[in-house]
């Protein structure tokens, strides 16, 4: 499964979820600075997908994950990290989006 | 015939193609000869690794001292005479029992009935009860396999210090593979109570497993302790044979390589010696002169005819080219072409025969004599057959020049010998000995 097919499963479960996502949003608040593969401003829940193939691991540095964590403890936004080695296939990628989902509907942040 | 006498050349062709197949036909003859004489050969080599092998079985009947010292000194051969060849032995024995005493005053020797009889040893028993206890923890480390249990451990998965938070994947990935493995358990609820058996079920697998491999060391250490034991002893049961053996290799080595012509004085001391002495030597002796004759009458005239052959192929290649179609030759080279060679070689091969079954047969060694320059030719012939193409012989006449041989067989002897040879060339079983195959090619 490459990036392509990854974000694209992630843009239906999201969607399905009710949320508007639109694809490679720029997030650039209080000095963090990122494109992200997936988001929905309004909302402020997205993913990104992280392979070595789209050289993500040079963009999404562990500062940048550190900024995305803190701004996610505050609760101010939720970003789902895909990591590829996690997600070997379309069902292990499926588990987690509607996993991270649930979660966030029970607690509150989607309908 | 004229010095002109012209013919036509394909009455050379298959003049040289008659001779060919001659020829050929003799080589086969000689090659069945040789045969025979490769088998013949074999056989007196035999009899005569079995006559050393008396001769020096007498000489050392055993390790007592005396004897060895007088067969040195009948030999030749010093180091059976020396002590130290015995101080070798008795050093040997020394270093095999103090290793068989120390052995058996080793406990896990003596007590061996005891710590490893199969089913009831102790160490056995421990054994089994270990492994009987491992089985089910080993059940429950193996039931827990998983690409990720090791993460799942480092980082406490089902633990309230998990720390992997929900917006990475790997919250995801860890929580499938530990339902995955918490489902192989009907009997724990979550995958702390998994996680608790399997600490437990792991370290008290690396105890049992220690506890094992000690059990099994100690065993395995006890059985090589027995085997040496058995291989010690019977290294001392047979240490007396072993050596004995090894004396009479070296001396039967020392006495193939000498001319034991040269001990005759020493071996007339003791007849019963000698005797077997003559023998080895005659049977060498044999060996050498069937070498011989198969080299005069076998080697060379194969040599000279192999020669011939090449010739007589080029001839007929030359003179069967379409350019000789029609052509005319010297007659004389038809001429000489007419002439067989059969009727010559014929004579050699029953010549070879002759002589050859004359020194097969032989068996009368007593005859011999190791005493002086003897020459084992005329013994086997009777002075009949005059040896001088063989080197040995020619040697023995240049040596002796005022030789002369007393015959010492009756005329019935010669033909008790006559019928035999003659009997081996009508057609004996070749597997028998001698040449029983005939030169008879026509």
């Amino acid at each position: 499964m490459n990036e392509r097919e990854g974000c694209a499963l992630l843009k239906e479960r999201f969607t399905a979820a009710g949320l508007s996502i639109e694809e490679h949003v720029r997030f650039a608040e209080e000095g963090l600075d990122v494109t992200l593969d997936g988001f929905d401003p309004s909302q402020r829940i997205g993913y990104e997908y992280v392979t070595t193939e789209a050289g993500d691991r040079e963009a999404i540095t562990p500062e940048v994950v550190a900024a995305l964590e803190a701004r996610m403890l505050r609760g101010e936004m939720f970003v789902l990290l895909v990591d590829e080695r996690d997600v070997p296939d379309p069902t292990a990628l499926r588990f987690a989006a509607d996993g991270f989902l649930e979660i966030l509907r029970q607690r509150g942040k989607i309908a | 015939m004229s010095f002109h006498h012209r013919e036509p050349a394909w009455k050379l062709v298959e003049q040289a193609r008659r001779r060919r197949d001659e020829i050929t036909q003799i080589l086969g003859g000689i090659a069945q000869q040789r045969a025979v004489h490769q088998r013949s050969r074999a056989e007196l080599v035999a009899r005569y690794q079995h006559a050393l092998r008396e001769l020096v079985e007498t000489l050392v009947p055993s390790l007592d001292l005396q004897a060895l010292a007088w067969a040195a000194w009948a030999t030749g051969y010093a180091p059976l005479g020396q002590k130290d060849a015995l101080a070798r032995m008795e050093r040997e024995r020394e270093d095999l029992t103090a290793r068989v005493a120390q052995i058996e005053a080793d406990p896990r020797f003596q007590n061996r009935e005891l710590l490893r009889a199969p089913r009831v040893g102790t160490l056995v028993q421990q054994l089994d009860e270990l492994l009987h206890y491992r089985a089910p923890l080993a059940d429950i480390v193996e039931r827990c396999q998983h690409p990720r249990l090791e993460r799942l451990l480092h980082l406490g998965y089902g633990l309230p210090e998990y720390p992997v938070r929900f917006w990475h994947t790997a919250y995801y990935a860890d929580w499938k593979a530990g339902d995955e493995i918490l489902e192989r358990f009907a009997d724990k609820q979550s995958f702390a109570e998994v996680r608790a058996a399997y600490l437990e079920a792991r370290d008290a697998l690396a105890v049992h497993d220690a506890n094992i491999r000690d059990i099994q060391a100690q065993i395995a250490a006890g059985e090589a302790l027995e085997a040496e034991h058995s291989e010690r002893r019977r290294a001392l049961d047979t240490l007396e044979g072993r050596w004995l053996v090894f004396a009479r290799d070296a001396l039967a080595r020392h006495l193939s390589e000498i001319d034991l012509s040269a001990l005759g004085e020493r071996l007339a001391k003791a007849p019963h010696v000698e005797i077997l002495a003559k023998r080895v030597v005659g049977l060498s002796q044999q060996i050498v002169y069937l070498d011989r004759l198969a080299q005069k009458h076998l080697d060379e005239p194969e040599s000279a005819l192999r020669g011939a052959l090449g010739k007589i192929e080029r001839t007929i290649l030359k003179y069967s080219r379409p350019k000789y179609h029609g052509a005319y030759v010297e007659g004389a080279a038809v001429e000489r072409l007419r002439h067989g060679f059969t009727d010559r070689y014929q004579r050699i091969g029953q010549r070879f025969e002759k002589q050859y079954n004359r020194v097969y047969v032989f068996h009368d060694y007593d005859r011999g004599n190791l005493a002086t320059d003897f020459l084992w030719w005329d013994l086997m012939t009777d002075g009949r057959i005059d040896g001088n193409f063989i080197p040995e012989v020619r040697s023995f006449h240049e040596r002796n020049p005022g030789y002369h041989y007393e015959r010492w067989r009756d005329a019935a002897d010669d033909d008790h010998d006559d019928a035999a040879a003659a009997a081996a060339a009508l057609g004996m079983d070749a597997s028998s000995g001698g040449l029983g195959i005939s030169t008879d090619i026509s």
